[in-house]
């Protein structure tokens, strides 16, 4: 028992590209399993969105499974999970086309945009930067600015939020980000008129 | 698992913030996280089973590659065990061959019967010890019971090679006749003719045709079961010796060049007069392998290449009839005099038949220019000829879609897909015969059918033809 618990510890120092490494070298395909296992909640979820279905959805994990591990020594891959979300997310595109139904658009997109919102409500500031969030954080509507305040200060979830507020999910979801829109407009229209 | 938590719907408090922190940054959490949102269910459980599958899977592999390198070792070792064991049962075979005692049965020529005996008398008489079985060589005197062949084999030879063999076996049946008076071999001569084209076979082919002949028969008389009457019936042999050749019916309708291989001349024959002519059919092209025989007897020829044929004749008034399959048969008037004879089709033979494409159909049955093939005419049968429209099918596709209409208000107005049309063209170009053959609903085929129906014309064909209409 010892053996494995030692067996164990060591896989999990190992990093996922560490482990892909190592894969490679050896064709030991326990390697690769355990590096995929990592990640099946995440790419279950991901074609639970697709695929709209769970047998659906677990069939795609252990396709993408069989799929990869002969092919997987042959790619030149960097980050292995960015790697695999796409792979994950062509699949399921793949199936989608196959049964001719709707492929539902990402309009979430933008909430990635605002990377650098985040880093701003997250690190200390110069003062410039500070004032600027300041301001811009009072010119926000009460809710976007309660939300976003818990969410990134206060280190609230959403279902805090929620409990604490009275807004129910999507508001607050959608509060956030609205808040993280408007805070980045603000900001650097701001920083942009103290420049100039 | 921090993550695993949340999924399954611990969704308060400072870990869950982190990791809907995180999911603003990381696209594949957030995406994941929507479908967890989006789909009710044990997904925690799922995902074990999932992960203690793939594990499975992944030990297993490995193992199957080791297994992989294991059979195949093992199949090497056996297949080079089997060649071994093989080799040595192939061995022990022979020997299990020779222990055997099996009797096969051999004809052989008389002689030979009595020679073996002797031999075998001899070896014993010389080693005592030796097992010889002198018996072994038993005569069959009820051969003609044993084998009785219903027709005697027929040897073609040329007439020379008949004279020299006729004097051998006189020879021996002067000698068999206290022994046995069943193994002479018949040769029959005739006057016949000889089976071939009127060409001559050149001395040296004939040279080089008997020798064949007289290997092909020298101290292969062994399995050669004959069935005779007593030597007496060999003929004795008249002044110019005829040809020793029995013609049979069949050969006569060979064509020229199969007829050549027969082996076969007569080169000094009593035929006095030569009849020649040329058969043509009623286009006067000449018909090639048109049998010509003189009336009454076995005597016949074939055509060659241009239509000519050359018989020879024993009477002065010998008569000539032409046989041509498709062709009605003729007398030849006047033989000697004629020159050119004419031979008119045959339209009784409605059931001749004619094959087309895999099947055989009967002439009657098929609608369509279709002429019976014949050696001489080299008429091309028509090929299958599949209807097209007459401006081509890439305007026919814009026709089509230019004018279809999709039928409104009706139940499948929703349904996508094709629906296939056979059809066959004729003469007017229009479409008729239409089947559906892979229908969508009622109101769409309607609709392809009208596309079609009102629709560009088409070349005829002789085969239906398909489209497909999309909706």
């Amino acid at each position: 028992m010892r053996f494995f618990k030692l067996n164990k510890e060591k896989t999990i120092e190992y990093t996922d590209e560490e482990l892909l490494g190592q894969y490679r070298d050896t064709g030991n395909t326990e390697l690769f399993g355990k590096l995929y296992n990592r990640y099946i909640p995440l790419v279950y979820g991901l074609c639970l969105k697709y695929l709209q279905d769970e047998d659906k959805s677990q069939d795609a994990v252990m396709e993408i499974f069989e799929n990869l591990l002969p092919k997987i020594s042959g790619y030149e891959i960097k980050v292995f999970k960015t790697w695999l979300y796409s792979v994950t997310k062509n699949h399921c595109f793949h199936l989608l086309k196959d049964n001719k139904r709707e492929i539902p658009v990402d309009f979430d997109s933008n909430l990635m945009e605002s990377g650098d919102v985040m880093t701003l409500l997250s690190e200390d500031l110069d003062d410039e930067r500070e004032d600027a969030l300041n301001y811009c954080m009072a010119k926000l509507s009460e809710p976007q600015r309660i939300s976003v305040t818990k969410f990134f200060y206060e280190d609230m979830s959403y279902a805090d939020i929620v409990e604490v507020t009275g807004y129910d999910m999507k508001s607050v979801k959608s509060y956030i980000q609205n808040g993280k829109r408007n805070l980045k407009l603000c900001i650097e229209s701001r920083l942009q008129n103290e420049i100039s | 698992m921090k993550f695993l938590d949340y999924i399954r719907g611990y969704r308060k408090g400072k870990e869950a913030h982190r990791i809907e922190r995180n999911a603003m940054d990381d696209p594949f959490l957030a995406e994941a996280i929507e479908g967890y949102d989006s789909i009710p269910g044990n997904h925690a459980d799922r995902i074990a089973r999932m992960r203690s599958a793939i594990t499975a899977r992944s030990v297993q592999r490995r193992q199957q590659g080791a297994w992989k390198i294991s059979i195949a070792a093992v199949a090497v070792i056996v297949l080079i065990s089997g060649y071994f064991v093989l080799l040595n049962h192939q061995s022990s075979m022979v020997v299990a061959n020779e222990t055997t005692n099996g009797y096969i049965d051999l004809y052989v020529p008389q002689e030979y019967v009595e020679q073996k005996r002797l031999e075998l008398t001899a070896i014993q008489e010389e080693n005592p010890q030796k097992e010889v079985i002198a018996t072994s060589v038993a005569t069959i005197s009820n051969l003609h019971e044993v084998i009785t062949p219903i027709d005697p084999i027929r040897i073609y030879v040329p007439e020379s090679y008949a004279q020299l063999r006729k004097d051998e076996i006189q020879e021996l049946s002067v000698k068999q006749k206290n022994i046995n008076n069943h193994s002479s071999t018949e040769i029959i001569s005739t006057d016949a003719p000889m089976l071939a084209s009127h060409e001559e076979i050149s001395q040296q082919d004939a040279d080089m045709l008997s020798a064949d002949v007289q290997n092909a028969l020298d101290g292969k008389v062994a399995g050669l079961a004959v069935a005779t009457p007593a030597p007496a019936a060999i003929p004795p042999a008249p002044p110019s010796p005829p040809a020793a050749v029995m013609a049979a019916e069949s050969i006569a309708e060979k064509s020229a060049p199969a007829a050549r291989s027969a082996k076969a001349e007569s080169r000094a024959s009593n035929k006095k007069y030569t009849l020649e002519g040329k058969i043509v059919d009623q286009n006067h092209e000449p018909l090639i392998g048109v049998a010509v025989q003189q009336k009454g007897t076995n005597n016949a020829t074939i055509t060659d290449i241009d239509g000519n044929y050359k018989l020879n004749v024993d009477s002065d008034d010998a008569a000539l009839t032409a046989y041509f399959i498709g062709f009605e048969k003729i007398d030849i008037p006047d033989p000697k005099n004629t020159k050119v004879v004419a031979m008119k089709e045959d339209t009784q033979q409605l059931n001749e038949v004619v094959v087309t494409g895999y099947g055989v159909q009967k002439k009657s049955m098929v609608t369509g220019a279709i002429s019976s093939v014949k050696p001489d005419k080299k008429k091309a049968e028509p090929a299958k000829i599949k209807p097209e429209p007459v401006a081509g099918m890439n305007e026919y596709k814009k026709y089509i879609e230019a004018n279809i209409i999709h039928p409104e208000n009706t139940d499948c107005n929703k349904t996508k897909g094709k629906v296939v049309l056979q059809f066959s063209v004729g003469m007017d170009g229009h479409p008729s015969d239409i089947k559906v053959k892979k229908s969508l609903c009622e109101p769409f085929d309607n609709e392809a059918i009208r596309l079609i129906e009102e629709g560009p014309k088409w070349k005829a064909g002789n085969t239906t033809t398909e489209i497909e209409i999309k909706f």
